[in-house]
């Protein structure tokens, strides 16, 4: 039986201002080292549940019913302190648009590190050395050289491993994925999602993957969750969901994916033919 | 140090910079290089430019050159004073403002506009006659009352930075708010800032120069270039062109502030790079 990190438990979140519930009784259990896939369109609440696990939910929102559990310890009575040693060091993440989330006028180098001497209390050298073997592994070439560039010398794909490699460097057990890969060229986002399966590999990093596409969460995760207007409308094993979709919503998803994806154009045994044209 | 040497390729800039050197100058040695006492009268009143009084004399036979060197230090410092008093008592409060919270900021917020509200020149004549006149109470007066641009300027590029996905991601990182400040908010809030210090430091020196115009501040015989011009303006019938000389210096030193704050401006940001790429490039 391994551990549960994050468990969420029934979470409702709740905008004031027009008193409609975003989140309606959310609920899902991440175990060490696990993977697990939020889907779900814009609007769903994906996001707002992240950011609740986070414990940066957006200013008048506010939880009104459930409970998080991050790492034993139940988020609605942490206080500021006590977040700022859970982040970075239980719980990292990664979003949509990896160039907002660097300052654009700090080299790349002195970011990773930047992280490195908040959280690890470090010194500049010991710092820099760690930052440069970050970047190292999160497979940039050249890291030597990276560290020393600016955020917009570096592609997007290339961005979203820096803001990978820092959300990594305090060693988080969880790392939240929220549409990480959305803004990103399909071959680059297969590389980033390797990466992601890599990291979680070798240094045993729990993923929450949360994404639009179910292609992204069936590459990473063994288990999935269904969300559409703050519900969870369907959750189990990402193979049967997606195989034998139960609820008429993720069915319709499944089915664009089928109807719109790539392997309609692709003709069957295109091998076989081309062989026997050739022969 | 960067900003001063992309100052100094623009035209602009090497114009103010040149004017202020001058000006700074005039404000470090002119009491030094005053010919005669600026305060010891003679017979030879109000007498026209001539070799011993290269600018003249006034009413009381006072040399007018030596009158206008031994005012710059008073004339010159009184702007800095003000500019830096508003620095401080604005810029820190308005950065503040964005982080201690909702009370601070409400607090701060309705003070600043009731600040916008008194017109500063009546309000300094008010103070100096509770306090006693004196450059102190003036300076510090007027520094206040300018000091709700530092305040505004300060909390917009605070604001504006504090909401940026780049702090978030520091928070996300576990960085404490005394960090995100330093190392990400003072950075974007410095170049505004020094173009308000700039522009104040003209609004300053207008402000002093019409505090001493009326003998406020510094009193009378103690000479600074509002004083001088003062002390002209009874007399036009006997030395039309007097005026001039402190009006001309004091022009030209608010003109020099002014174009220095257009000059820093226009080395920063996107649209200022360009500038800068433009000018190098002829």
């Amino acid at each position: 039986m391994t551990e549960t990190v994050l468990s969420v438990d029934d979470l409702h979140v709740r905008d004031p201002r027009s008193g409609t519930e975003l989140v309606c009784g959310v609920s899902f259990d991440l175990p060490a080292g696990g993977a697990l896939g939020i889907v779900g369109e814009s609007g769903s609440g994906k996001t707002l549940t992240c950011r609740t696990a986070l414990g940066i939910l957006p200013a008048p929102l506010e939880v009104t019913a459930g409970r998080v559990t991050l790492l034993g310890r139940d988020t609605a009575v942490l206080t500021e302190r006590e977040w700022r040693e859970l982040r970075g060091r239980g719980i990292g993440a990664v979003f949509q648009d990896p160039g907002a989330f660097l300052n654009p006028s700090l080299r790349i180098g002195s970011q990773v590190a930047e992280v490195l001497r908040v959280g690890k209390r470090l010194g500049r050298r010991a710092a820099r050395a760690e930052a440069v073997a970050l970047l190292d592994a999160v497979h940039l070439r050249d890291p030597e050289r990276v560290y020393r560039q600016y955020p917009h010398e570096l592609s997007g794909g290339m961005l979203q491993r820096v803001v990978i490699a820092a959300a990594i460097a305090l060693d988080p057990q969880i790392l939240i994925a929220d549409e990480a890969t959305t803004a990103l060229d399909v071959t680059v986002q297969a590389e980033i999602l390797d990466l992601l399966a890599d990291l979680r590999e070798r240094i045993g990093l729990a993923l929450v993957v949360v994404s639009h596409d179910l292609a992204v969460v069936a590459q990473l995760c063994e288990e999935v969750v269904v969300l559409r207007d703050g519900e969870v409308v369907e959750r189990g094993a990402t193979a049967a969901v997606l195989h034998e979709p139960r609820h008429p919503y993720t069915r319709l998803l499944v089915d664009e994916h089928n109807r719109y994806g790539l392997d309609r154009y692709l003709v069957p045994d295109f091998d076989d033919a081309e062989l026997e044209h050739a022969g | 140090m960067t900003v001063l040497r992309a100052v100094l390729r623009l035209p602009t800039g090497r114009t103010a910079v040149s004017i202020l050197g001058g000006v700074a100058l005039l404000a470090g040695l002119g009491p030094v290089l005053a010919p005669h006492d600026p305060l010891a009268g003679t017979d030879a009143a109000l007498t026209a430019p001539s070799a011993a009084h290269w600018l003249g004399t006034d009413y009381l036979g006072r040399d007018v050159l030596s009158r206008i060197l031994a005012g710059a230090p008073a004339s010159v410092f009184g702007a800095v004073l003000v500019a830096l008093i508003a620095l401080v008592v604005g810029a820190v409060p308005g950065l503040l403002s964005v982080y201690l919270g909702r009370w601070f900021e409400w607090l701060t917020l309705r003070l600043v506009d009731t600040l916008i509200a008194l017109p500063f020149l009546v309000f300094a004549v008010a103070v100096t006659a509770l306090l006693g006149n004196g450059i102190g109470q003036a300076m510090a007066t007027v520094g206040v009352l300018v000091s709700p641009v530092f305040y505004r300027v300060a909390r917009a590029a605070a604001l504006g930075v504090s909401r940026s996905q780049y702090v978030e991601a520091a928070v996300l990182a576990g960085a404490s708010t005394g960090w995100i400040v330093r190392r990400h908010v003072v950075a974007q809030v410095l170049p505004p800032i020094t173009i308000a210090l700039a522009n104040t430091m003209a609004a300053g020196f207008v402000v002093v120069a019409s505090l001493t115009f009326l003998g406020i501040g510094v009193q009378q015989p103690a000479p600074t270039w509002g004083g001088v011009l003062a002390s002209d303006l009874g007399y036009l019938a006997f030395r039309p062109y007097a005026p001039l000389i402190p009006t001309v210096l004091i022009m030209l030193t608010v003109w020099a502030f002014n174009l220095l704050a257009d000059a820093v401006r226009d080395t920063e940001g996107a649209a200022g790079r360009a500038l800068q790429k433009e000018v190098s490039a002829r």
